[in-house]
């Protein structure tokens, strides 16, 4: 029996694109990718996509879940170390919001690390970086983040989708909706997990790479960290290749011969995507195997092999990023230092080595140009120090009024710190960079309008930067 | 495809009636022609939304657009040349055209040209047509007086002959009630109810099948279909959403809305049992469950979370889903300012979130559910009560009397512990097999590695060791890196399970002879697997470590009940055996070893720090924590104790277990109203704002008559809403046709869509009310209507000129739901178990799935026997990861209120319908099902599958096709057992004795390929 799988559809790389877009505004053209676009960009009134020349092709997004400590690694307040152990000023706190240290008393805590200044550009950073100390000079650390929420979950939801209630798309099913996927046989928008060592895991939720009222193609796909990389992709028990081979063959033949004499669409896009499904169990799998990787390169990034880790999704970040997935998105949990500041060495150690090789590799290879690279938390911690019950340790509560983050490659100005805190580090003072700010300038380098990137949801035009968000002008290179 | 998709994008989001071209109408009409218009880009800047307009024309009111500004009036009625409106639309300088370039949403030459002829027609305004409450339209005339069967029919065909269209031909009977059995139920039709239904000569034989699918005795499925679509609405899930989502009791509140539409509850009683049943006269248990409704918000316990502003994000939630159920409403987007097109003011959203402000509840933290035991369950309870406590006190005696100091057998612990060591004896492997024939390793240090398949099996093992004295065995569980990320890489946690030990002692020129054991002391012991159960004689029992224990050695001791003394010639033999039903539970590194009399206790040997610590000292010296360290040992190790403490845990289980099976919800409960201010610009922090006292939006209640929870309740069934019953009927229209009548299902606002048909929504709403908001009246209306019985296929002429299907000349087509779609494969292989109602039931999960969940860390166990076959209706809802069975089928989170589920088609979808388990094993099912009933030839067997599955029979080339798979798949199975056996153990179903596994295997291809087929998962 002849099976079309070895000449395959041109139509298939368009799959994971599914019909969806049918439900949407005009916008979603964009997401038909390649000539579907060219063919319907010329509509008059309509947006072409991207909307100006993009700098950026796409994001891995380092997302450092918990809440990274900035005063022990990018924001150097000297001032906190002056005044350890003072009362924070009631004239700073006062009805601010606070999390676990409500109706605790508020106590500066200086900086636990040493700073130095690393690179050619002179940038800030404690000791307890000494890798992303190695590649400052690429970095563009803003130290002047700001965000609206103060507990966990929200705050995931806001940093992930620009509002903290759920059901709202996320950043990288924007980014797909407006730019498509280019990936061949893998989805567009890629989400690794990792976990390392640690206590206060602080949960998460898959609504932070949902596609919320955006078609569902868009979301995020998990690859697991156990069993197969994505769900389902291993045939049943019993059953080999050429089982499953023959049999997708045989469903795609009658779905075929069905179409021939019921004429719907739908079934086209129904016989691609078991294409499609069935090349992605021959191949994603091996985009898994880093077998191919030479044993140098393993040990820049810290792999061990078989071991699913923040150093091994780096790399797997990497070889996404080289079959053209537009948007990776790692977490890496546990930054969540409440009792023990220190415990923050652990969780240094496990993403340090691994960030900084990404930043190098992506550079020799030629892609951190159109990659942009984003690093960062859902907040920071307080300049204060919050007590653990009586084993004499201190770490810091959330915060939100200013905490730092970093950006490399993709059209961001290497080298430079951008935005400051003020001298107790509170509150972001010199241009502050809100969540929905971040979100336009990720946009803008990625060639979108934060503005005009909308799709018409319950009763008005929805975008990612809600109605805020300016792009960051002084970053761009 | 591109083609298709040109169609399909072209009419995006054309959802106006302005905006689907042709000619312009002779006379304009406000809300159908011009409405749709300034709302989509005018009312932006030029709205209700006071404080983000722009400029200070309205254009939302006759009185503001009339009014001169600066001495123009934007709309002059009947004079276009004198309305700055109409000269601005049609500017061709950018510093003045309407509207301006940089909004980037121009307006259509069409549009403009019919806001001009609407002003020249005098600029008549009228209020948004979903305000005005609906009248009961008069059926219009047709002239095709036959085709009608009620009165939609006269709507439909009306407006299909005014455009020329025609309707489509009646289905065909297969389609016909594959469709009705869908849409009725959300399963397929009987193979033989469908034979009849085509073969009958009885006119009534359709509205007889509606009626048999509809009614309570036959088909109480229709109650479940109802609840598939109403339970995303209220957003009805298992677990509280926020951060750690952990599991709350709520499925009482999903078995009543079942009963509730099979019971055809009134619409409006309904309504008000959810928003206020506590509040209701007289109101009784199915009330007070009702009103679980109000507790579905997603609450958190996250640490740190601030109380107000969590009971105020409860609120906010409240409003957005009840507006948006009931109302069709996006109040919510008054949270933090005035509606920006809707005339909703933010004091309207605060003063509905008010009227919830009397539900007694927690800022943060876990919420407790009230029980509602029956007659029986509660007689059951007080009779385990009793069990369990004779069991307890019965230990309590025993207890006491062990941890007096002078039991014997803590006392020779004791005695032991001031002993001097004596080390473990190592011992020699002399032999190794195993069912299986694993591959075993010595390791220098001792330890056995032992490598095969992942299936349940049994060691021999045979060792020496040096001379002596001989009372006790040890095994000592190792995790060699190595060894557990081979295991976890082949997607298995690293977990073994020992389920019966026996050892046996050989001495030279004897038989083997048996050695007992009389007690166990393991180092870590799970619940339901205890030590003790490595050597309680029963297989189904065992002990075992989780992937949850980490260390690197755990150690389980056995004690020989008679010392041995061991000669230079001695071997012994041991048995370890895993029956767990853990098949990748095999012990894969351990070591041997034994130990003289006297050996027995203390740390090294596997008795647990804290308790080597208190039996050090003696008893005169235990503290009240000492002896409850002490407790939890014995009741795992003494001889005497853990038998009954054994018992008392297994009455104590089995009273878990009925009350698991209690109903249990969060129910409203109403106490002193929180104060509810307007919170400026939605901050929480800011409590400048004025307080608010109860109501419904002013537009709506100008008088303020609506004041508590009570009033919204019987305000939103009032026969004067003008939104409840069109939002209603035209949620369950799109169930049926699958589009509404109008097509933004969840925004009935100024910004929403039109009505395609105004005035048969309107109609259907008046008559469902009139009917006793009678949801069952509601549903024959439509299904009955020759409308609904049309043929879906498409019509070259209709998809150019209605590709969206807003005229109803055909019937819809769509792929099943997530729900629909496992059970139509359960259901074709005849494993479906279709109880009503009950605790939630745990489908097949990936490993892994809730990884990162915490506090506490999650396991997942998949529902064992029958209730692995329940309907997915019945599924544990995880909010933050839902089971990808259901979300890779656009299934919600339910998080948030979800009218219309998206229809997405990605190969994420293929692979889970070809490869995960629930599928695979309907397919098994199915086969045997086939190799059983299906006849003997293999076309007949197709053919047997084809009527399953698609109750229809199949084409010459189906059959081939499938035919031929067959027999490439028997022939590539030839022999292959092993091939065989996995497939067919993948899941919990077993094949009956006597079938062929070669056989069915092979038949299992083929019924994979049939429902995976697209018709499979179509409703046509």
């Amino acid at each position: 029996m002849p099976h079309s799988l070895t000449g395959f559809d041109p139509i298939a790389r368009r799959a994971f694109f599914g019909r969806g877009a049918a439900a949407l505004g005009s916008l979603a053209l964009g997401s038909l990718g390649g000539s579907a676009r060219a063919e319907f960009a010329t509509t008059a009134g309509e947006v072409r996509l991207p909307h100006h020349a993009p700098r950026a092709k796409r994001v891995i997004f380092l997302y450092m879940s918990g809440g990274p400590s900035q005063f022990e690694t990018f924001d150097h307040k000297p001032e906190l170390a002056r005044r350890n152990g003072q009362p924070m000023p009631e004239s700073v706190t006062q009805g601010q919001p606070v999390a676990q240290l409500q109706g605790k008393p508020l106590n500066i805590f200086g900086p636990r690390y040493p700073f130095r200044r690393v690179g050619q550009c002179g940038a800030e950073m404690t000791t307890l970086l000494p890798h992303l100390a190695g590649v400052a000079d690429e970095m563009c650390i803003v130290r002047s983040m700001q965000t609206d929420v103060i507990n966990h979950d929200p705050a995931h939801t806001f940093m992930n989708t620009g509002s903290a209630i759920p059901g709202r798309p996320s950043i990288g099913s924007w980014v797909l909706y407006g730019l498509g996927n280019e990936a061949q046989d893998l989805p567009g928008f890629v989400v690794l997990l990792s976990m390392g060592e640690g206590l206060m895991m602080q949960p998460i939720a898959s609504r932070l790479w949902h596609s919320g009222f955006l078609p569902g193609h868009l979301q995020g796909v998990q690859f697991s960290a156990r069993n197969d990389p994505i769900h389902y992709l291993r045939n049943p028990p019993g059953v080999t290749v050429d089982d499953q081979r023959e049999l997708v063959g045989t469903i795609n033949d009658l779905n075929r011969h069905f179409a021939a004499r019921l004429p719907d669409p739908e079934i086209a896009a129904r016989i691609t995507q078991y294409e499609l499904a069935f090349k992605m169990q021959m191949s994603a799998p091996g985009i898994l195997d880093f077998s191919d990787e030479p044993r140098h390169v393993l040990d820049f990034y810290g792999v061990e092999p078989g071991e699913r880790s923040f150093a091994g999704n780096c790399l797997l970040a990497r070889r996404l990023a080289e079959r053209g997935v537009r948007f990776i998105q790692l977490y890496h949990r546990d930054w969540d230092h409440h009792k023990n500041i220190f415990d923050i060495e652990q969780k240094a150690r496990e993403v340090d080595r691994a960030s900084a090789a990404l930043v190098l590799d992506l550079k020799q290879r030629g892609l951190l140009d159109d990659t942009l690279i984003v690093w960062g938390g859902e907040f920071g911690r307080t300049p204060m120090s919050q007590s653990a019950s009586d084993d004499g340790t201190f770490g810091r509560d959330h915060h939100i009024r200013g905490f730092s983050m970093w950006l490399a490659g993709g059209g961001v100005k290497p080298g430079i710190t951008h935005g400051a805190t003020d001298e107790l580090g509170y509150r972001a003072v010199e241009n502050p960079v809100h969540v929905h700010d971040l979100h336009a300038t990720m946009l803008h380098l990625l060639g979108l309008d934060h503005l005009k990137l909308t799709v018409h949801h319950q009763s008005r035009e929805m975008r990612l930067t809600d109605v805020a968000g300016r792009v960051v002008k002084d970053i761009l290179a | 495809m591109l083609t298709t998709l040109v169609a399909l994008l072209t009419v995006a989001r054309l959802g106006t009636a302005a905006a689907t071209g042709g000619a312009l109408p002779d006379a304009v009409r406000f809300n159908r022609d011009v409405r749709p218009i300034l709302a989509e880009k005018c009312f932006g800047c030029h709205g209700a939304g006071a404080k983000t307009r722009e400029t200070k024309l309205r254009l939302d009111s006759a009185d503001e657009a009339m009014r001169e500004h600066g001495g123009r009036r934007a709309v002059v009625p009947g004079k276009a040349g004198e309305s700055e409106l109409v000269r601005r639309i049609f500017s061709n300088a950018d510093d003045e055209v309407m509207p301006p370039p940089k909004d980037g949403r121009p307006l259509t030459p069409r549009e403009r040209e019919l806001l001009k002829r609407w002003v020249e027609q005098g600029a008549k305004w009228e209020s948004h047509w979903a305000f005005i409450p609906p009248q009961r339209a008069p059926e219009p005339a047709v002239r095709d007086t036959a085709w009608p069967r009620n009165f939609i029919d006269s709507f439909i065909l009306a407006k299909l002959e005014a455009e020329g269209v025609a309707p489509s031909p009646e289905a065909d009977r297969r389609t016909l009630l594959r469709r009705l059995s869908f849409d009725l139920t959300g399963l397929p039709p009987r193979p033989e109810a469908v034979e009849e239904f085509v073969h009958t000569i009885d006119p009534a034989a359709y509205e007889r099948q509606v009626v048999r699918l509809m009614s309570l005795n036959t088909s109480p499925q229709f109650g479940e279909r109802m609840a598939m679509f109403w339970l995303d609405l209220v957003r009805y899930a298992d677990t509280d959403g926020y951060h750690a989502d952990n599991p709350r009791a709520v499925w009482p509140y999903r078995d009543y809305v079942v009963a509730a539409f099979n019971e055809n509850r009134a619409f409006d009683q309904f309504t008000r049992e959810q928003i206020a049943g506590d509040l209701l006269p007289g109101a009784g248990q199915e009330q007070r469950v009702a009103s679980t409704y109000n507790l579905l918000v997603k609450t958190t316990e996250e640490g740190g979370a601030n109380a107000e502003e969590y009971l105020l994000r409860y609120a906010a939630d409240r409003v957005r889903n009840t507006a948006s159920v009931w109302l069709g409403l996006t109040l919510g987007c008054a949270e933090c300012h005035d509606h920006k097109s809707d005339p909703l003011k933010q004091r309207d959203f605060y003063r509905f979130a008010a009227c919830f402000a009397d539900l007694k509840e927690a800022g943060v933290g876990p919420r407790i559910p009230v029980r509602f035991p029956s007659a029986e369950q509660q007689s059951r309870l007080a009779a385990l009560k009793e069990k369990m406590d004779a069991a307890d006190a019965r230990l309590d005696a025993v207890e006491e009397e062990a941890l007096s100091g002078r039991d014997p057998w803590v006392q020779k612990v004791q005695a032991a512990q001031h002993e001097q060591r004596l080390a473990w004896r190592p011992v020699r492997y002399l032999g190794f097999t195993s069912r299986d024939q694993r591959d075993w390793e010595r390791r220098p240090d001792g330890s056995l590695v032992i490598r095969g398949p992942e299936r349940e099996d049994n060691y021999t093992i045979e060792f020496s060791t040096a001379p002596g004295a001989v009372d006790s065995l040890r095994l000592e569980m190792l995790r060699d890196p190595e060894v557990v990320r081979a295991v976890e890489l082949s997607g298995f946690p690293y977990e073994y399970y020992l389920s019966e030990v026996a050892l046996e002692i050989i001495e030279p020129g004897a038989a083997p002879r048996g050695v007992t054991f009389d007690y166990v002391i393991a180092e870590a012991n799970r619940t339901g697997h205890l030590g003790i159960y490595s050597m309680d004689g029963d297989p189904k029992t065992s002990w075992g470590i989780g992937p949850e224990f980490k260390s690197p050695v755990i150690r389980i001791a056995f004690h020989l009940k008679e010392t041995v003394e061991a000669g230079p010639q001695t071997r012994w033999r041991v048995r370890l055996e895993n029956h767990s039903g853990v098949a990748h539970g095999n012990l894969r590194h351990f070591r041997l070893s034994m130990a003289p009399e006297g050996a027995w206790h203390g740390e090294d040997q596997g008795l647990p720090a804290p308790v080597a610590k208190v039996m050090s000292r003696t008893a005169d010296s235990w503290t009240d924590a000492d002896r409850e360290t002490l407790r939890e040992h014995l009741r795992r190790s003494h001889p005497a104790v853990w038998p009954l403490s054994e018992m008392a845990k297994a009455a104590s289980q089995e009273r878990e277990a009925v009350l698991m099976e209690v109903p249990a919800s969060l129910i409203s409960e109403s106490g002193a109203s929180r104060v509810t201010r307007v919170l400026p610009r939605g901050n929480w922090m800011d409590q400048s704002g004025p307080v608010v006292i109860a109501g419904v939006p002013a537009l709506f209640d100008p008088a303020g008559r609506c004041t508590n929870r009570l009033d919204l309740a019987r305000w939103l069934v009032a026969r004067d809403n003008p939104l409840t019953a069109r939002v209603f009927v035209n949620r369950v229209w799109k169930l049926f046709f699958g589009t509404g009548l109008v097509t933004t299902l969840d925004d009935f606002g100024v910004a929403g869509d039109s009505p395609s048909h105004p005035e048969l929504l309107d109609r259907l709403a008046v008559e469902f009310m009139e009917s006793g908001w009678s949801v069952k009246q509601l549903v024959l209306w439509i299904v009955n209507s020759r409308t609904y019985r049309q043929a879906s296929a498409g019509r070259p002429e209709l998809e150019a000129r209605d590709p969206r299907n807003r005229l109803f000349a055909r019937q819809g087509r769509w792929r099943l739901e997530a729900e629909v779609i496992r059970d139509n494969a359960l259901r074709a292989a005849g494993i479906l178990v279709t109880n009503l109602g009950g605790p939630t039931v745990y489908l097949y999960h990936p490993v892994g799935v809730l990884d990162h969940l915490d506090f506490p860390k999650r396991g997942y166990a998949p529902s064992p026997g029958l209730s692995q076959y329940r309907r997915s209706l019945y599924a544990f809802w995880q909010r933050s990861f839902l089971n990808p069975v259901l979300a890779v089928f656009d299934a919600p989170s339910r998080e948030e209120c979800v009218a219309e589920r998206p229809v997405s088609n990605t190969p994420l979808q293929a692979l889970a319908l070809l490869n995960c388990p629930a599928q695979v094993e309907a397919a098994v099912a199915l086969a045997a099902y086939a190799a059983n009933r299906g006849g003997r030839s293999p076309p007949e067997r197709v053919a047997w599958i084809f009527d399953r599955v698609l109750q229809r029979p199949p084409e010459p080339d189906e059959t081939t096709a499938l035919v031929q798979l067959h027999a490439h798949q028997r022939e590539r199975l030839r022999g292959q057992d092993a091939r065989v056996t996995e497939l067919q153990n993948f899941g919990q179903y077993r094949l009956a004795p006597g079938l062929s596994g070669e056989e069915v295997a092979a038949w299992t291809a083929v019924s994979r390929a049939v429902l995976n087929l697209h018709e499979t998962i179509t409703r046509y």
